[in-house]
């Protein structure tokens, strides 16, 4: 009996102490995830897209900022180019392309690659909150003289993935014409770039690009998709876009001087002449806009020996809301406190060259195209950090060389009749303050596209001279995050 | 001098608290003190002493009262001798147990030392020599429910320096299969059989690497023991254990121990068998070091007492070891050829330790590589060779006032491996130890010792000369001189120093009853000390040590 006792002492003694180890089981080590972009794609017969499907789609999909949008057009079609590609994923994930169906990374809901309608909204909530462990990048650039897209993708692990998996290169079409409707982003070549078996933890794999894209010719309706599916149930594990104009955003941080200046102020020539100064010496890096604003009024009247009007709504907010109060004077990006970002024109210089070489916290990318007097541009802000406060996208249209008089104490007699005013604020494109870029917080190498269609008044400017400038700031601090510039 | 007076203070008011209660009662008081100090008279020292000297002292106070006792080990460290860890800075009183015997149940609560099997999974112990010290704080259980039956449990924090930490479980269970089931003839084989089982836990928190919170380990033993013969082993397995000992690798330790001994009059045989797979034990994942062991696997190696053969000590590499100690002892008896009038012992010794042989997982994975299973090892293949000791020693009786021993050893060491020095290659050795006493009369006695160690490589050659002369009962001087003239590019070893350097020492002692003290002045070569595969670095230092220790 006691030895009976003694063993079943033992056994349960080992067996709470072994039952209580942790037993770690592959992997090791923790996974990284790293942020989704999602692939949504709607199919839909290329004779037959119906265009509230379609906007319905757009719309769905324009809610949520990290998604790709991909039309994937069957049948015989000549409109949508090359439709084989779009043909076979049709027959590979059977899908019924009369119904308005949708794919949202090629997830499968209730056993089907198609989504119904309906459930479009919660399949992508879903497919884009998912984590991945994979990092897809795009590193490619158009060789104008041979029209092909060459280049590397760039595909990285965090952890490791024991599924094979394959890698492709779609190449999609904006305005394209379907069934009377344009249709952007529509496939018309696929490629498959590689195939692996396994990824370890850490690794990644360059895959090399040459697409030939002589076929097309306008290529600035062209971009990249590039996807990693996994191979056994083809679902998209990451997604990556790039334009074939090819956006690269750069770290640099650009920098905004506001002059606040006046054309009856006999002492701002010199801030005139200091901003030129700057701005030959550091180029584009730094971006003057000369803001015709003087809180008493007078040295921005209106007189008879005056008759230019330089003074603008914006103007005013701008200046009498972050402590302008005499001329000239000026904001080096805005820097300083909520409600006075003044410093003095000679010590812009300094402050310049403390922020230009500064990392920017974001990079801004202006596409912008004027057609006659109606301005389009797409603007692609890119976050290289993640923001936790609320960011503010604001365009400006600036006019070089009006010839107009100017007071110059300096000068005498004191009134120059044939002045240059450079960078001479005009207006705003987006209102006083702008509008909101995007949701909070704006997540670490996210991009978000905006676009912007501005008409420009002929009576009143010479739209051979304008500059369109973009500021994304910190609706919290005002500061200005990044700017860029480009002449239109 | 504060805190010195604090201390002497300390151990005036404790010993008359405690002889008051003495005197009371039928209790019983033991104990001893130590102090050991040193006076630095070199630069080095001085640098890294700025105080000019140090002092390591201690006293345990053991007091048992019928099936009760209670005690304690005050520590002072003044700081800390030269090679001790300065971590130990400070003084206090580190150690203090209760402990209770009712019946066949006895329980310790405080600290308390402790050992499983052999210690491949757990060993608490303190070896002042080494500065080292792992006791436990916490409660122990040691249930003894019938004859050869012995149950213990233990929950405890471990010590590091001053402070308690970590969480350590468990339990051991040991059966004497003869007194058991009640044979008592002496001419049957004598079994036992034991097992035990050790857990830690450590917060598993980690941003990148899943860690396990708790962490065990177990291990079977069985011995025998017939006539002469004395065959015991002691497996060892530990799940997962990521540890900066094993650079956070996940494969399972293991650990074998077989020990075999024959011994008849005049004549034994002792063999031992060790392979050690991942077997570093600590309760803290991020220690290194000697801080925060659990385990402690018995030592390989002879370990040797003479100072130049234990000039390249063998430490434990609980990391991964595979390794053989053997040795032979035969007394040829008196009056036969080889004998002689009073006898002749020759014993043979050979200990030969290799490095486990480990193999990639697969074609990616580099052999340790972080956050992966590690490695294959092949259980009996052997990896580089790390360590050899093969010596024989003659101890001769040569009449009844004077006896000697010689002792022959070669050693091949990979410093690589035992870091002994700046030297990073193999040392081959060659040391010859001659050890002689002459008894003058009832009181004198001289004992010189003559050492040499030949090599071509570290730093080259060492010859040592040691004069003790003893008056019994209470006088003994010593005195040593150990020279290194080696360099002169003899050697392999280019830091090698082109020069005699001596290293001397003179000290006496003066020793009534339970009490001793000894002076010493002395220039000490750097070094590393070993006890049970365990090693401390010495630095070099010059100065004055004294040393008092006394028994109660």
């Amino acid at each position: 009996m006691k030895y009976l006792s003694i063993t079943f002492l033992t056994i349960v003694f080992a067996s709470i102490f072994w039952t209580s180890c942790d037993k770690i089981e592959e992997p090791y080590f923790k996974p990284v995830y790293t942020e989704r972009i999602t692939l949504s794609e709607l199919v839909a017969d290329a004779s037959n897209i119906d265009e509230s499907n379609y906007n319905d789609f757009i719309n769905t999909c324009s809610a949520y900022n990290n998604t790709l949008t991909m039309l994937i057009l069957s049948g015989n079609t000549d409109i949508a180019g090359n439709s084989s590609e779009a043909n076979s994923i049709v027959s590979m994930l059977s899908i019924n392309t009369q119904d308005s169906l949708a794919m949202f990374d090629r997830k499968t809901v209730n056993g089907l690659y198609g989504v119904q309608k309906s459930f479009w909204n919660d399949a992508l909530n879903n497919a884009s909150s998912q984590q991945t462990i994979f990092n897809l990048s795009i590193d490619g650039s158009l060789n104008q003289s041979t029209q092909t897209f060459a280049g590397e993708v760039e595909v990285r692990c965090t952890n490791g993935y024991q599924t094979e998996t394959k890698l492709t290169l779609y190449v999609v079409r904006d305005s394209v014409v379907c069934n009377n409707i344009v249709c952007n982003n529509v496939l018309t070549e696929a490629h498959e770039l590689a195939n692996f078996s396994e990824f370890r933890r850490e690794q990644s794999e360059t895959v090399d690009l040459n697409i030939d894209l002589s076929e097309y010719n306008n290529l600035d309706l062209i971009s990249m998709i590039v996807v990693l599916t996994n191979n056994s149930n083809y679902e998209i594990l990451q997604a990556s876009e790039q334009f074939v104009s090819g956006i690269t955003f750069t770290r640099t941080q650009n920098v905004l001087i506001e002059d606040f200046t006046g054309h009856l102020c006999g002492s701002c020539p010199r801030a005139h002449e200091e901003i030129t100064r700057l701005h030959d010496l550091y180029g584009h890096q730094l971006i003057p806009m000369a803001i015709h604003y003087d809180p008493s009024g007078y040295f921005t009247s209106v007189t008879a020996d005056y008759p230019d009007d330089f003074r603008t709504e914006i103007a005013n907010e701008i200046g009498s809301s972050m402590g302008v109060q005499f001329n000239p004077i000026g904001y080096v990006n805005r820097i300083g406190s909520y409600s006075d970002k003044t410093i003095d024109f000679p010590f812009w210089e300094n402050k310049f060259l403390e922020l230009k070489n500064k990392e920017a916290k974001a990079g801004v990318v202006i596409d912008a195209i004027r057609n006659s007097n109606l301005l389009s541009a797409s603007v692609y802000v890119k976050a290289f950090e993640q923001l936790d406060t609320l960011v503010k996208i604001q365009g400006f249209i600036l006019e070089d060389g009006i010839i107009s008089k100017q007071t110059d104490y300096n000068a005498y007699p004191t009134d120059i009749e044939d002045y240059e005013h450079n960078h001479v604020l005009r207006a705003s494109i987006n209102g006083l303050w702008g509008e909101d870029l995007t949701e909070v917080p704006f997540a670490q190498n996210s991009i978000v596209q905006k676009e912007f269609n501005f008409t420009l008044d002929q009576n009143k400017w010479n739209v051979e001279n304008l500059t369109l400038i973009i500021i994304i700031y910190n609706d919290l601090t005002r500061e200005i995050i990044q700017v860029e510039s480009v002449k239109l | 001098m504060k805190q010195i007076l604090t201390f002497f203070l300390f151990v005036v008011v404790s010993t008359t608290l405690v002889y008051a209660q003495e005197t009371n009662t039928k209790g019983i008081l033991s104990g001893n003190l130590q102090v050991d100090g040193a006076y630095y008279t070199d630069s080095l020292s001085q640098s890294q002493r700025p105080e000019g000297f140090g002092i390591n002292s201690y006293a345990n106070f053991n007091y048992n009262y019928g099936k009760f006792t209670a005690g304690l080990r005050f520590e002072l460290y003044q700081p800390p001798l030269m090679g001790y860890d300065t971590k130990y800075q400070g003084m206090g009183i580190p150690y203090k147990y209760l402990s209770y015997k009712a019946d066949e149940l006895e329980f310790t609560v405080g600290n308390f030392y402790e050992q499983y099997g052999s210690g491949m999974i757990l060993r608490s112990y303190e070896e002042k020599t080494l500065g080292y010290d792992n006791a436990l704080e916490g409660v122990q259980l040691k249930y003894n429910p019938f004859k050869g039956v012995y149950l213990k449990g233990l929950f405890a924090r471990q010590r590091n320096f001053w402070d308690y930490d970590g969480l350590v479980r468990g339990i051991d269970g040991e059966i004497v299969i003869n007194d058991a089931l009640g044979i008592e003839n002496t001419e049957l084989p004598y079994l036992s059989i034991g097992g035990s089982f050790v857990s830690k836990y450590q917060d598993p928190q980690n941003t990148t690497l899943n860690l396990p919170g708790n962490v065990a380990a177990g291990a079977g033993r069985a011995s025998v023991v017939y006539k002469g013969f004395n065959l015991s082993g002691e497996y060892a397995y530990k799940i997962n254990d990521p540890s900066a000992d094993n650079n956070y690798t996940y494969k399972n330790g293991q650990g074998l121990l077989i020990n075999a001994t024959y011994s008849t009059k005049g004549f034994g045989v002792y063999l031992t068998a060790k392979r050690l797979d991942n077997m570093y034990f600590r309760s803290n994942r991020n220690a290194s070091a000697t801080s925060y062991l659990i385990n402690n696997p018995p030592a390989i190696a002879q370990e040797h007492t003479y100072s130049l053969s234990a000039m390249y000590p063998f430490a434990t590499q609980a990391n991964g070891e595979m390794g053989l100690q053997s040795q032979v002892s035969y007394k040829f008896k008196k009056n036969t050829p080889l004998g002689g009038k009073y006898g002749t012992k020759i014993n043979v010794s050979l200990s030969k330790v290799y490095d486990i042989r480990r193999d990639s997982l697969d074609e990616y994975t580099a052999i340790g590589e972080k956050g992966t299973l590690g490695y294959n090892s092949n259980f009996f293949a052997l990896g580089d060779h790390w360590y050899t000791d093969f010596n024989i020693k003659l101890d001769k009786k040569f009449s009844n006032n004077f006896k000697g021993s010689l002792t022959q050893m070669y050693q091949e060491f990979d410093n690589n491996i035992f870091h002994v020095g700046g030297y990073h290659h193999v040392i081959y050795s060659h040391i010859t130890v001659a050890d002689m006493t002459y008894k003058i009369n009832n009181n004198n006695a001289v004992r010189l010792e003559l050492q040499h160690l030949y090599t071509k490589n570290d730093k080259g050659n060492w010859a040592m000369a040691m004069l003790e002369y003893t008056v019994s009962p209470h006088w003994f001087f010593v005195v040593w001189d150990q020279v290194n003239y080696g360099g002169f590019g003899n050697t392999d070893n280019i830091e090698a120093f082109d020069e005699i350097e001596h290293f001397y020492n003179f000290s006496f002692g003066y020793t009534k009853k339970a009490n001793r003290i000894q002076l010493s002045y002395g220039k000490q070569r750097e070094g590393v000390v070993c006890a049970g595969g365990v090693c401390r670095y010495v630095p070099a230092y010059e100065g004055f040590m004294l040393s008092i220790s006394s028994t109660f």
